[in-house]
């Protein structure tokens, strides 16, 4: 499908239209501003980590040109909602021919990114001084890659030692969380403009969008989460400097070698008996505490998501990137802030449908949500793969059965896991 | 050189070994400190593997079994301390001196436990040997595992490249191993209940870590020499037995002696749990802690509970210093000061432990372990010359908001009392009921009316422990402790007919188990003392935690692997919040 491309006199849209495409594990989100005479598209995310079904090894390539003609060539803006690989993968650059290059080539003015992708993030000045806390959540965001690279390389350790099941989903969330060099160069890079926000701050999409109100809801900084709670920041960053610290002596050139090479050892292969029923379950403790490590790290990442909120009159669309609770928290505090959110009349589903990232609070102050089909009824719209991120006898399958049935029952649910396969999405129209 | 043979028994058959007294981190003169310690005698296997302790030291991270120690069995061979005389770096390097270290902080608190509540104690698991892998995984993490059987310890590397190891900290193995023992006393009170249930098992743990480390002459000294005096003595060193007598005042232990030894200890290891001793010490007295949403969270709360014990610790040892004399105007005998505060520490870690047999099995909130204390504390020392120490605890708690939940007792402020009227002993046979559980279940049943149990509910008797202690007059006492609880299933719906609210949004049909519970006391003539009994059908109390459950997703069924004390631990390092009402 090809757009029409005439030049716009309009003042405000007259429709949204949402394309999701299917990404298996991942968002990648077109939206269409559809003025009285032209159109204007946004990006919001691209990424995948899990294919879906039949799909070929490039097929992110294959999104970007379809995501190019439905465009009509031409992008008024990019939004990296954080940096997890299922949301900026496909900016990746190669040859020339590749996603990333693709999505480089339809000219995004404007590229917005959360404030913790600053690359002066250590050196940012607020206020006429640069805060020890960004500096210090500059150090803890290169600490969680140092982590994340460490969890993916024990994975294979892991596996080794006959835990391949473990090992699977310790590497699937480990490479979520390992930084992708060519995705955040170009996202830096594509556009003459970069802005990295922070909540209450100027998105700059209004300038490229006429008409429509966009609010920067989250990511809070440090001193903005300070206000809300007594969080023990130190704390957190002494936790993920320790970590980083170990893993990358794990990942240098010592590897998995012994503390205490020196010290006299018995052959752990070939252990005495008294101590072989024990190694299996220290093995199962280990994997599983590194689980509990790469969830902490994923939600930490999580929540520096860009969250956004367009408003055109009294209809509203909320992309909230992977933020979940810690993150909404600030922004749920403003009672006018909470009351605008009421009138959403779109919702991109956080996190994939997990079970934190649509805080009840939230959901519950949708107006719009009804059992009823009618032109008001919320619509939401969600990318997922099940069987990819945890488990439903630990009760945090993604999606959450919970929140897929409320999504079900109370929404017109549009999501790429219950799409036929094969098959083009069809785009979400929402009249303004 | 290596001391060996009767040198290193005691009459009482302990040995004598080598200890970092806290951690890595405390040094004095530049060495670390250390300390010898008797620990009770066992007739150890290469591990050292003993009747109770397997230390096991497999690392999992490089997949390495390291060689077990050997200290000899004290039987056929020669106990040993085969590092009396080692350097420090001996003592950071050596695999087999941290097997060591967390043999005997281990051993010991076993010990200190068993001798404060008079008997054996089991853990949380069948087997009678807790595991103990002091080089467990490259994580800075170190919990206990029930469905292990293990306490396991974890290492790092840190900026420098240095190892840093949880095993090597006697605060870390002395907490861990408690989570354990507190596990095998009272299973019930690791499942999500309130608030307060869900801080006590962190703040229990880190009270007896602590106040282990406090009973300690070293350290008590170490403590002094860090907190700083307006006044030294005159005549330098010589004086240095010397110290100010600006020490009697509580808040000079607790701002300059106490948060400077915080300071120092475990530096190293603040991302493994945050530093624990030092939230509690900085949390000064004060009555609204509860209006503070951030002392919601179990890992915040249990620092209010921590720091009552502290707050006690300080008034205490205060108080018993008023009575030294001082040995030039205006000075105090240093070692005398931290002989006491050792000695105060000690008594209180006593009281601690003894605590746990006058808490209800299931739904423990601060209020029940001030009444749990002062009532332990009356048994040993009922005369009317201790009573001062037990209104210096109920002070302590009372600076922080905290009354007794009993207020019945006409013997003394916040003891727990006896059941109402005389209960039913007829057929029920004292000898019997002191080991036999059918029988406390024939005596809960001959008297259900009048201990209130509820109508219809699965009833268990969870334990009937012996209790053996010594009296005022320096004869032995056997008491009865014997603890239940009762459970019932409901739908959601039903919850109305009992008078219980349903929790807002918790659906109908959703199955809703309630637990009750109580412990009895019987004293050596089979007479029931006290009745501590928190109600299955207390309306008010089981609607105000089901909310609570519902709010914290307490009904999810991940719940369980959340609340490990691995995930807990891990929370309290970063100060996570969980936000759990808003999960889906």
């Amino acid at each position: 499908m090809v757009a029409k491309r005439v030049s716009s006199r309009g003042r405000k849209p007259v429709m949204v239209r949402v394309h999701p495409y299917q990404v298996g594990f991942g968002d990648c989100f077109l939206v269409e501003f559809v003025y009285a005479k032209s159109s204007k598209f946004i990006l919001i995310d691209f990424g995948s980590t899990g294919s879906p079904r039949g799909a070929k090894p490039n097929f992110l390539d294959n999104v970007a040109a379809d995501l190019a003609a439905t465009c009509g060539g031409s992008l008024e803006a990019v939004v990296a909602t954080h940096r997890h690989a299922d949301h900026i993968s496909g900016f990746a650059t190669g040859d020339g021919t590749t996603s990333g290059d693709i999505i480089r080539s339809l000219a995004p003015k404007l590229v917005v990114q959360p404030w913790t992708e600053d690359p002066a993030l250590g050196k940012r000045v607020i206020g006429g001084a640069v805060t020890q806390a960004h500096k210090a959540f500059a150090n803890r965001l290169s600490d969680i890659h140092a982590v994340a690279d460490a969890v993916v390389h024990e994975a294979g350790q892991l596996s080794a030692l006959g835990m391949a099941s473990r090992a699977r989903e310790l590497r699937f969330l480990g490479e979520t969380n390992v930084p992708n060099t060519s995705a955040e160069r170009n996202l830096r890079t594509m556009a003459p403009k970069t802005r990295y926000v922070r909540y209450g701050d100027k998105s700059g999409l209004e300038a490229l969008l006429p008409g429509v109100r966009v609010t920067v809801l989250g990511p809070p900084t440090p001193e903005q989460m300070g206000a809300l709670r007594n969080h023990r920041s130190d704390e957190t960053n002494a936790f993920w400097s320790f970590r980083a610290s170990l893993a990358r002596n794990l990942t240098g050139a010592g590897g998995f070698e012994p503390l205490f090479p020196n010290a006299p050892q018995l052959g752990a292969e070939n252990a005495p008996p008294w101590a072989r029923w024990l190694i299996p379950k220290l093995q199962r403790a280990r994997a599983d505490e590194l689980k509990g490590l790469v969830r902490t790290m994923d939600k930490e990442l999580n929540n520096t998501s860009v969250i956004l909120l367009f408003e055109i009159g009294d209809v509203a669309l909320l992309f909230p990137g992977d933020a979940q609770i810690e993150s909404w928290a600030y922004a749920l505090r403003t009672q006018s802030v909470r009351k605008r959110l009421s009138g959403v009349a779109l919702y991109k589903v956080g996190h994939h449908g997990s079970l934190s990232a649509t805080p009840k609070s939230l959901w519950n102050l949708f107006a719009n949500r009804s059992a009823a089909p009618g032109d008001r009824r919320l619509r939401s719209v969600m990318s997922t793969l099940p069987n990819r991120h945890g488990q439903k006898r630990a009760g945090n399958e993604v999606p959450r059965l919970a929140l897929l049935k409320a999504l079900q029952h109370d929404s017109e649910l549009t999501s790429t896991h219950l799409s036929p396969s094969g098959r083009a999405i069809k785009p979400i129209e929402v009249r303004t | 050189m290596t001391r060996s043979g009767s040198e290193l028994m005691t009459a009482q058959r302990r040995r004598l070994l080598t200890i970092i007294a806290q951690d890595p981190s405390i040094r004095v003169n530049g060495r670390i400190l250390r300390a010898i310690v008797p620990v009770p005698f066992d007739a150890t296997e290469p591990g050292p593997w003993g009747e109770r302790i397997h230390v096991l030291d497999y690392d999992a991270t490089s997949n390495t079994l390291y060689a077990p120690l050997d200290i000899g069995d004290g039987v056929n061979e020669s106990p040993i301390d085969p590092y009396l005389d080692a350097t420090d770096a001996e003592l950071l390097d050596s695999p087999q001196f941290h097997q060591q270290q967390v043999y005997v902080v281990a051993a010991r608190t076993l010990a200190r436990f068993e001798a404060a509540l008079g008997r054996r104690l089991p853990w949380g698991f069948d087997s009678p040997q807790l595991k103990l892998c002091p080089h467990a995984f490259a994580e800075p993490n170190a919990f206990y595992a029930r469905e292990h059987e293990a306490v396991l310890f974890g290492y790092f590397r840190n900026a420098q490249g240095k190892p840093v190891l949880s095993s090597l900290a006697h605060d870390v193995v002395a907490h861990e191993v408690s989570h354990a023992l507190l596990d095998g006393l009272r299973p019930g009170l690791l499942a999500p209940s309130s608030p307060d249930q869900g801080a006590f098992h962190e703040a229990f743990a880190d009270m007896v870590a602590i106040f282990s480390v406090f009973a300690l002459q070293e350290i008590v000294e170490a403590m002094l020499m860090l907190g700083t005096t307006k006044r030294s003595p005159r005549g330098g060193k010589k004086h240095n037995r010397l110290l100010s007598n600006e020490v009697l005042n509580p808040n000079w232990l607790r701002d300059s002696a106490l948060l400077a030894l915080a300071k120092q200890m475990g530096q190293e290891l603040s991302g493994i749990r945050g530093e624990a001793l030092r939230h509690s010490a900085t949390l000064t007295p004060n009555r609204k802690w509860r209006d503070d949403p951030d002392f919601s969270e179990p890992h915040r709360r249990g620092e209010i509970l921590v720091a009552c014990g502290l707050h006690t610790f300080m008034l205490l040892w205060s108080h018993r210093l008023q009575s030294l004399g001082e040995i030039q105007p205006g000075f105090l005998d240093r070692s005398r000061v931290a002989e006491d505060g050792a000695s105060v520490a000690d008594s209180l870690l006593t009281s601690i432990i003894r605590c746990i047999d006058y808490l209800p099995p299931v739904h423990v909130d601060f209020s029940d372990v001030l009444s749990a204390l002062l009532t332990s504390h009356y048994e040993l020392f009922p005369g009317e010359q201790m009573r001062p120490v037990r209104d210096i605890v109920r002070k302590a708690f009372g600076d922080f908001g905290i009354r007794p939940a009993s207020t019945r007792s006409s013997v003394e402020p916040g003891l727990w009392c006896g059941p109402k009227a005389q209960p039913d002993y007829r057929e029920v046979h004292f000898s019997v009921l002191q080991y036999d559980e059918t029988e406390a279940f024939r005596f809960l049943w001959r008297n259900r009316d009048l201990l209130a149990l509820a109508q219809g509910a699965y009833t268990n008797v969870e334990s009937v422990r012996p209790c053996l202690r010594r009296g005022e007059d320096g004869f032995m006492l056997r008491e009865t402790v014997i603890s239940f609880t009762q459970q019932i299933k409901l739908k959601a719906s039903e919850l109305g007919q009992l008078s219980i609210a349903r929790p807002t949004g918790m659906p109908e049909e959703m199955p809703v188990t309630l637990f009750g519970g109580g412990t009895l006391i019987f004293d050596e003539r089979g007479e029931l003392k006290y009745y501590i009994h928190n109600r299955l059908l207390s309306a008010n109390r089981q609607s105000e935690r089901l909310q609570y459950l519902w709010n914290v997703g307490a009904f999810d069924p991940g719940m369980r692997a959340r609340s490990s004390i691995a995930a807990m631990h891990r929370d309290r390092a970063i100060d996570r919040s969980e936000f759990q009402a808003e999960r889906w």
